[in-house]
């Protein structure tokens, strides 16, 4: 290059490169870290759409939809939490939820008005019976029954897994333990029935006697049932767990990538809910608060939760293996049945009204579903543990009363409930919470004293780490560089002090080591950055390191 | 250096001014994590469309909204017959019609089939069921048949495979039962009716046909009409878990029949059938043993003969498995079967099977007898409930044989 146009060059890049930094992206924006996913467009001209549940069965099992590339989840905010939405709300682990809330959960409306029911519709295909009614207030409520073989069953696992999974975030309907007299049921004028061959026909007396009877009748003649509040809003069907709804402008993040989806796998392992698929989701349009439509995604349907598998108690296999596996599949034909899956020998104990459910067997890491599921393949340590310190974060007491709820006539069933309840939440808080450095809550003072929580430690599901290490950086929030300040800090507290430097500027970083001697995942640091706020500083950052 | 300065600053302002009208066209730079999310939902409402289902799913949607499984065995109204006929008549197809009257408790059925191989029936029944809390039944119907392509190797134990001719047999046979379960698990049945059949030439033309190798005292009935009267009754204890697909419990009976020729006394003869069946399951019920032990005789009376299409038989997918259907016949048979079977998944249980038996004059001659036998192995595709589909491979003296069957094992 000429001594002429090297000069020149040079001059077109500090051009470019100074005009580039104006439109440079900054790493957090001023409204970091979102609470709340503001979902502003108008979903009004989202459709009803059906899924098939063969079909669902079939796709994920044999042709693993859904983006698998193994990235954080797309829709956390910038401290790696989950901003509410019409898929999520914060609750437990986000904010204090007690113990009555939790016994509360959905249920805002009080349960069907006093007075007799007014049949709309029967549910006559399948083996589960079930009514459509409404009651005096002309609510519309669906009527779901326990198996004859096992009273309380269906019943009890549905007022339970709704009030959980109400308290850990998601939409569900309002489900409430009612009894149904069929006395006072009265057949209404335009109630329908659809026949085995799905024909729509005037429903009778008869029809409602035939369903009923295969319900778990008490001996006072009454039915214990659930009574399970319609949705609010227009349905427009089921969600997938992979990819977006195509007419929902909102739905932009893939659903095998959200964080909330890919924790589900946590909670479900922890309540058994195997049947956690498309089938048992609902979507309806709702108005929001900006005055637009948007939809609003449900979980609907735990009668297949716990040790119930609403027609009857949950198979062994339930939890254990997907219901088509080619490993356990070739080993039994190969070894002429001689290889017998491990979970064939669990041993239940015989309590009717809670079917088949234990906590010695049970393994978080190894629980599945029905069959595979797109987003509870994609769940990384992050995600995990994420769900993880929501379910630590229900405490023996929330479980106990909310297992009261349920209200099972045998006490021993009550005990047995809960005490497998907490066990099982214990052992998904070893599995999930210790997979990665466990550094939570993280808090800078004006003077510059950092604190933070070890949640392993603090849920007792880990000892005290022998120390910490913090490497102090300041951080240039246009570029993302962060530049060392002094040597790494070491504590046994979960607290240091910032050097002087660390702080002076607008922004500060801080990775945090733990070391500990059963965990080495946990040397990866947690990098947090904070802001500052006047006075104060705002935690806007959280980074678990070495997971990208 | 310096004497550049001028020009440098002059391709330095002409960049900024190329990037500034650059920035003009761009659009707007996001100034909140909310305008991020913004552009990003604008740029997807431009481009929203409608869900697509692919032609597995449609087809899926359209069996499940159309009921198609469930129309294909209907409680009421027009139904489709699909699969065989009878052993050996091939896959076919036929329509019925069912009407459900008297609050239930009246069934009338009526439904005719044909099959590739050309057999053909027709049927009709009504089934009263008196007492809609009782497990009674009563029974009448008549069923017309014509199994065109019937095989036969001869009587006894040393028939010939290659003595196998065909010959066609049509028959109507006119019934009344009565039927009766008590506690679950005892069953009795009776049953009288008049039976009129009818051997001619067998329509397959790969084989001779019967008159060319067998008379009427080598394959007795052969030559003439015969209208038999008959009478039979049974008593069974039935405690499968599932008869569909039985993996524990038993079903044991014992069947007595007494046939009378209506235009003399050539056919007097009784009958005696007696089946025990049996599933052992493993621990539980992922694997299982399954036996099956049965035992029929007809026994002429005084100088009375047997037709040999009514005589006891052996071969086939349900007896003995490496031998074709109906291989062997005489007046005696004893079959025994044992299958170990273990579940693949919940859709599928693999087997492996052993198979023996044999026909003779009498019973107490196949005592002490070397029993013929075939093995092999299959697979059941299965519900929890009943198995839909079973593919059986068996080996023996006459060779290797496959078997497709839409139904389990040990049913009959």
């Amino acid at each position: 290059m000429t001594s002429v146009l090297r000069p020149l060059a040079a001059a077109l890049l500090l051009a470019s490169l100074s005009f580039a930094g104006q439109a440079a992206v900054p790493v957090y924006y001023p409204d970091d870290p979102l609470a709340v996913d503001p979902e502003t467009r108008d979903a009004a001209k989202v459709r009803e759409r059906e899924l098939s549940d063969p079909y669902d069965f079939l796709e994920n099992t044999f042709f693993k939809p859904g983006d698998k590339t193994s990235a954080r989840a797309v829709n956390v905010n910038t401290i790696d939490e989950v901003p509410d939405s019409s898929w999520f709300t914060n609750r437990i682990g986000a904010h204090p939820v007690t113990a009555a809330e939790m016994v509360r959960g959905p249920n805002l409306s009080g349960g069907p008005a006093p007075g007799p029911w007014s049949v709309v519709s029967g549910k006559s295909d399948g083996i589960t019976p079930g009514f459509t009614v409404r009651d005096t207030a002309r609510t519309l409520w669906f009527i779901k029954f326990d198996p004859t073989s096992n009273p309380e069953m269906a019943t009890g696992a549905e007022m339970i897994a709704t009030k959980l999974f109400w308290a850990l975030g998601y939409h569900v309907p309002e489900n409430y333990l009612a009894v149904l007299d069929p006395a006072t049921l009265v057949v209404g004028d335009t109630a329908t029935i659809r026949d085995r061959l799905g024909k729509r026909r005037p429903l009778t007396r008869a029809d409602v006697e035939q369903l009923l009877a295969k319900g778990a009748r008490r001996a006072d003649g009454r039915f214990r049932v659930i009574a399970s509040r319609a949705l609010p809003g227009t349905p427009v069907g089921p969600f997938k767990y992979f990819g977006t709804r195509a007419d929902d402008p909102n739905d932009i993040f893939p659903h095998e990538h959200r964080r909330e989806l890919r924790g589900l796998r946590v909670f479900s392992a922890w309540l058994n809910h195997d049947d956690s698929r498309s089938v048992n989701s609902l979507d309806t349009l709702v108005p929001s608060d900006g005055g637009h439509r948007v939809v609003r995604h449900h979980l609907i349907d735990f009668g297949s939760t716990l040790g119930s598998a609403s027609v009857a108690a949950q198979k062994p296999r339930a939890g254990n293996e997907y219901i088509w596996e080619a490993r356990p599949t070739l080993l039994t034909m190969l070894s002429f049945g001689f290889w017998v899956r491990p979970w064939i020998k669990v041993q239940y104990p015989t309590y009717p009204s809670i079917g088949r459910l234990e906590a010695a067997y049970f393994w978080p890491d190894r629980w599945k579903p029905e069959y595979p599921n797109a987003a509870f393949d994609n769940a990384r340590a992050d995600d995990l543990f994420w769900a993880a310190r929501r379910v630590m974060a229900v405490s023996d007491e929330q479980i106990r009363a909310v297992v009261q709820t349920a209200e099972y006539a045998d006490q021993g069933a009550t005990n047995y409930m809960g005490d497998v309840i907490i066990a099982r939440r214990d052992k998904v808080g070893l599995e999930w919470l210790t997979g990665l450095n466990p550094l939570v809550d993280f808090a800078l003072t004006p003077d510059g004293t950092l604190s933070f929580a070890n949640v392993a430690t603090a849920t007792r599901r880990a000892s005290a780490p022998d120390s910490y290490e913090i490497v102090w950086s300041t951080f240039d929030n246009a570029t993302g560089a962060a530049t060392r300040v002094g040597d790494p800090v070491s504590t046994v507290a979960p607290s240091a002090q910032a050097p002087a430097a660390a702080v002076a500027g607008e922004f500060v970083e801080a990775a945090v080591h733990t070391r500990h001697p059963q965990f080495n995942e946990w040397r990866r640091p947690v990098v947090v950055h904070f802001r500052r706020h006047g006075a104060t500083w705002q935690l806007v950052g959280v980074t678990r390191d070495g997971l990208d | 250096m310096v004497r550049f300065l001028p020009l440098l600053a002059l391709v330095w302002l002409l960049g900024a001014v190329a990037a500034a009208a650059q920035s003009d066209a761009a659009p707007p730079v996001p100034a909140t994590r909310a305008d991020v999310l913004e552009a990003q939902r604008e740029a997807r409402e431009r481009s929203l469309g409608t869900d697509h289902h692919n032609w597995v799913e449609r087809t899926l949607f359209f069996v499940e909204e159309k009921h198609v499984i469930e129309r294909l065995n209907p409680p009421e109204g027009a139904y489709p017959r699909l699969g065989s006929i009878t052993s050996g008549s091939g896959f076919g197809m036929g329509a019925g019609y069912r009407e459900r009257t008297a609050g239930n408790r009246l069934l009338l059925d009526a439904s005719g089939a044909w099959t590739f191989r050309d057999y053909k029936t027709l049927q009709a029944r009504v089934v009263l069921r008196p007492m809609a809390s009782r497990p009674v039944e009563l029974s009448a119907g008549s069923v017309w048949y014509d199994y065109t392509q019937e095989d036969f190797f001869g009587l006894g134990p040393t028939s010939n495979r290659n003595d196998r001719v065909d010959y066609r047999l049509e028959g109507l046979d006119s019934y009344a039962q009565l039927q009766a379960r008590k506690a679950g698990w005892l069953v009795l049945r009776g049953r009288i009716g008049r039976q009129r059949t009818t051997v001619n030439a067998g329509t397959d033309p790969r084989f001779p046909t019967l008159a060319t190798k067998f008379d009427e005292v080598t394959a007795p009935g052969m030559s003439d009409p015969l209208t038999l009267v008959y009478a039979q009754s049974s008593v069974g204890i039935d405690t499968r878990d599932q008869p569909g697909n039985t993996r524990s419990g038993g079903l044991y009976d014992v069947s007595a029949g007494l046939y009378r020729d209506r235009r003399g006394d050539q056919f007097n003869f009784t009958r005696l059938d007696v089946r025990a069946m049996h599933g052992f399951p493993i621990f539980d019920k992922k694997r299982n043993f399954a036996v099956r032990a049965t035992a029929s005789r007809i026994d002429p009376d005084g100088a009375s003969q047997v037709p040999f299409y009514l005589m006891p038989t052996l071969g086939g997918s349900d007896s003995l498995r490496s031998f074709r259907d109906f291989r062997f016949r005489d007046a005696a048979s004893v079959n025994l079967n044992a299958e170990y079977r273990w579940e693949a998944f919940s859709g599928l249980d693999l087997a492996l099977f052993v198979d023996a038996g044999d026909v003779g004059p009498s019973w107490d001659a196949l005592a002490g007898a070397r029993l013929r036998t075939a093995w092999g192995g299959g697979f059941r595709f299965n519900t929890n409930r009943r198995v839909f589909l079973r593919i059986d491979v068996a080996d023996g003296r006459e060779g290797l044989r496959l078997w497709a069957k839409f139904g389990p094992v040990f049913a009959r």
